[in-house]
């Protein structure tokens, strides 16, 4: 397995451009760091080319942006990896998936008896707000900030050597951080913001090998 | 976490629908395999009871608990 990583970005819709805009912070960490990053952007996030690619290239780490569920997530609007189809390419792989629910089933399941498979993601809806003044122009908008920079700190922290485990804290740290932050500047959005970010800090787990590394 | 019979008490609806009518006007939220939601779309689901409005009732039950157990002020002194 080579110490590369697969990242999708599918952009079709305000959440999935949003959650792609954002990987641009994964992606210049890995740069930082010399790990080559293979993307599969919009049409290229495909269930066909996701297979292709990682049975290619074998890449250590996969980060998946995504709609999702118990036991599927998507790329550009179609399925990518489902539970009982494709799900054994995940195996021995470090994932991270910011997907609703995907770590509810496909995250244990594909995690069970393996040494060295770890999966990082939600057993519930991932949330965030956005500002609709920003829809346009999502890297200004710092409520969404607020949530995705959060949730990048989960494949960030493995990039810079973090074991799972450590990044995985680092990331719900962060969520926590941003949550005293938005109480501290009271205003009409806080509790909001406060209880979405909550959602995401007990719905983020980790299945398998906390202490593996990239 | 909702019913067990999977069905959604009245009183609940209205506690969270008051909640979610106190969210700005400026904020969409992005939750599960939908769209972003206003806040006038979020109430449609939780009126309806369907996927959407249970995930979004579900959330705020979930955060209520966590403040009433003391679990949300103890998670951020942690920090």
């Amino acid at each position: 397995m080579r110490r590369e990583i697969l990242i999708t970005l599918p952009r079709y819709d305000d959440v999935t451009e949003y959650l792609s805009q954002f990987s641009q912070q994964i992606e210049d960490s890995a740069g930082e760091k010399g790990i080559k990053i293979k993307k599969l952007k919009d049409k290229e996030a495909k269930q066909k080319e996701f297979e292709e690619v990682i049975n290619k290239l074998d890449c250590r780490m996969i980060v998946f942006n995504g709609h999702g569920s118990a036991e599927e997530i998507k790329g550009q609007k179609e399925i990518i990896v489902k539970l009982g189809v494709n799900d054994d390419l995940l195996r021995e792989r470090i994932v991270y998936a910011r997907s609703c629910h995907a770590a509810s089933k496909l995250g244990k399941e594909c995690t069970k008896n393996t040494k060295e498979g770890c999966f990082i993601g939600y057993d519930r809806p991932f949330q965030f707000y956005v500002d609709i003044q920003w829809l346009g122009n999502p890297l200004k908008d710092n409520i969404a900030r607020l949530f995705l920079q959060s949730s990048n700190l989960v494949p960030v922290s493995i990039i810079k050597g973090n074991s799972t485990s450590d990044a995985n804290e680092n990331s719900k740290r962060n969520i926590l951080k941003n949550i005293n932050k938005v109480l501290r500047d009271l205003n009409a959005e806080s509790f909001k913001i406060a209880e979405a970010l909550w959602n995401n800090y007990e719905g983020q787990v980790l299945h398998g090998n906390p202490d593996v590394k990239l | 976490m909702i019913e067990k019979n999977n069905e959604i008490n009245e009183e609940l609806k209205e506690v969270v629908i008051m909640r979610i009518d106190a969210i700005p006007s400026n904020l969409k939220l992005s939750i599960g395999n939908d769209k972003t939601l206003t806040k006038e779309e979020m109430i449609v689901h939780v009126e309806k009871g369907d996927e959407t409005g249970k995930q979004i009732i579900n959330s705020h039950l979930s955060f209520m608990k966590a403040i009433a157990r003391g679990e949300f002020t103890k998670a951020l002194a942690s920090v």
